[in-house]
């Protein structure tokens, strides 16, 4: 490579890192924000979910169809899975780490998909999997009245049988390490609930007593039918603000890892220049110290 | 004898409130309903209205809507997705709501948005109520 080119080459570098370092920065106040609201949302989710495992664990003969699966004639179960993957790429493997873990988790069923963020949504189309085209939501800007809205579709699927059972693929941010999660959302799994509850902080995970007399207003079955909704809504907006959070926490260990990987590139880059550029002027000494010499 | 048992409301903006108090009144979907030390456990879905809370032998009251209430022999967990003191009300905002509401109503739409329109009216109305109450207009 001559001087020419590795002096264009660091510009180009120069250029991609002013881009990666920007897309840093945004990721990086996008994840401040996001980790006020993932700090708010937290003790709600962990105490809706406790609260939930309590009223299950005292709802001996109560029964809803929101805890037991429904089969058809034949046995076969309809089963729906919500993706939220991200918005966009350049966010290391979090878009890869959610699709993997959805594919093994439909492995050759027949299943159909509820894709949230346009990565997983182009995906699990172009490789055509039976994707629902009108459950169109965006992971930006997790809000309640959208978790409202989702909830308010899947339980409208659920309700009038179009499916069984539904679970939801999505990251989690536990400290500073991301797991890709599965939930199973519809019907309720109490034996998830044990598992969840148990990774909460608080204390009071253990105390089980089952509290026989425990009386439902107005009646078991009316206050399911709020309690679930209620509860899916707090839960998904919970999920969306942990999927938020885990993208732009991905983004920005990228981002920063492509500056200073840009960096790196850089020094060398410019070492070389440097070099090449010491040998052209010693050349030219030597080769006007010859001239004078004859 | 302590009279005293625990309240936590808790909703996914912010924990509201936590603390001992001695009794309260909440507004569930049948009617409202008087919450003291040892009641008997329930659990009961939230409608929209009020939730009123007694410290200290001073009342205070907010704006609840939705959710659900786990009432325990020592304590009590209100999970809720809008809880708010009558000061923090958005009167602007919950006037806007009920002219939007008001609107959807008067137009002849499905019966699911019908019902949604008089749940947002009905939210809208009781905000408007309770901040009346307390704030100066």
């Amino acid at each position: 490579m001559g001087k020419r080119d590795i002096a264009l080459r660091i510009k180009s570098v120069k250029e991609t890192r002013k881009i990666t370092r920007a897309m840093y920065l945004i990721s990086a106040s996008k994840f401040q924000k996001a980790k006020v609201m993932l700090d708010n949302v937290r003790p709600y989710y962990h105490k809706v979910q406790l609260t939930m495992k309590d009223i299950l664990l005292h709802t001996g003969e109560v029964t809803s169809h929101y805890l037991e699966r429904k089969e058809d004639d034949k046995g076969n179960k309809k089963k729906s899975v919500i993706v939220v993957t991200g918005d966009k790429g350049l966010c290391g493997a979090y878009n890869h780490n959610v699709i993997k873990t959805t594919q093994e988790l439909i492995g050759k069923e027949e299943v159909n998909l509820m894709v949230i963020g346009e990565v997983g949504r182009r995906y699990f189309i172009k490789k055509g999997y039976n994707v629902d085209i009108e459950f169109l939501y965006t992971a930006q800007n997790p809000t309640t009245a959208i978790a409202g809205e989702i909830s308010d579709v899947i339980l409208n699927a659920y309700n009038r049988g179009l499916t069984d059972e539904i679970s939801i693929v999505y990251t989690e941010m536990q400290g500073l390490v991301q797991k890709v999660r599965v939930l199973r959302l519809l019907p309720l799994d109490i034996d998830n609930f044990m598992a969840l509850a148990n990774e909460g902080e608080e204390a009071e995970k253990n105390e089980v007593i089952i509290d026989s007399d425990m009386i439902y207003e107005p009646s078991a079955s009316e206050v399911f039918d709020v309690l679930v909704p209620e509860y899916l809504k707090g839960l998904i907006y919970s999920i969306l603000v942990q999927a938020f959070a885990s993208e732009h926490f991905a983004r920005m260990i990228a981002m920063d890892g492509a500056t200073s990987n840009a960096d790196k590139m850089i020094n060398r880059l410019t070492l070389e220049y440097n070099k090449l550029r010491q040998a052209s002027i010693t050349q030219e000494i030597s080769e006007i110290v010859a001239g004078a010499s004859v | 004898m302590d009279k005293n048992f625990h309240l936590e409301v808790l909703t996914p903006h912010r924990k509201f409130y936590e603390g001992d108090v001695e009794e309260i009144i909440v507004t569930i979907t049948t009617g409202q309903i008087g919450i003291l030390k040892g009641h008997i456990p329930m659990t009961a879905a939230v409608g929209t209205g009020t939730l009123q809370i007694k410290k200290d032998g001073q009342w205070r009251e907010a704006f609840i809507s939705g959710g659900f209430m786990e009432v325990k022999r020592d304590s009590v967990t209100i999970l809720s997705s809008a809880v708010e003191w009558p000061e923090e009300i958005d009167i602007a905002r919950a006037q806007a709501a009920k002219e939007r509401a008001e609107e959807k109503l008067r137009q002849k739409r499905s019966k699911q948005e019908h019902l949604l329109a008089e749940a947002a009216l009905k939210r809208a109305l009781m905000r408007l109520q309770i901040a009346s109450k307390y704030q100066k207009m």
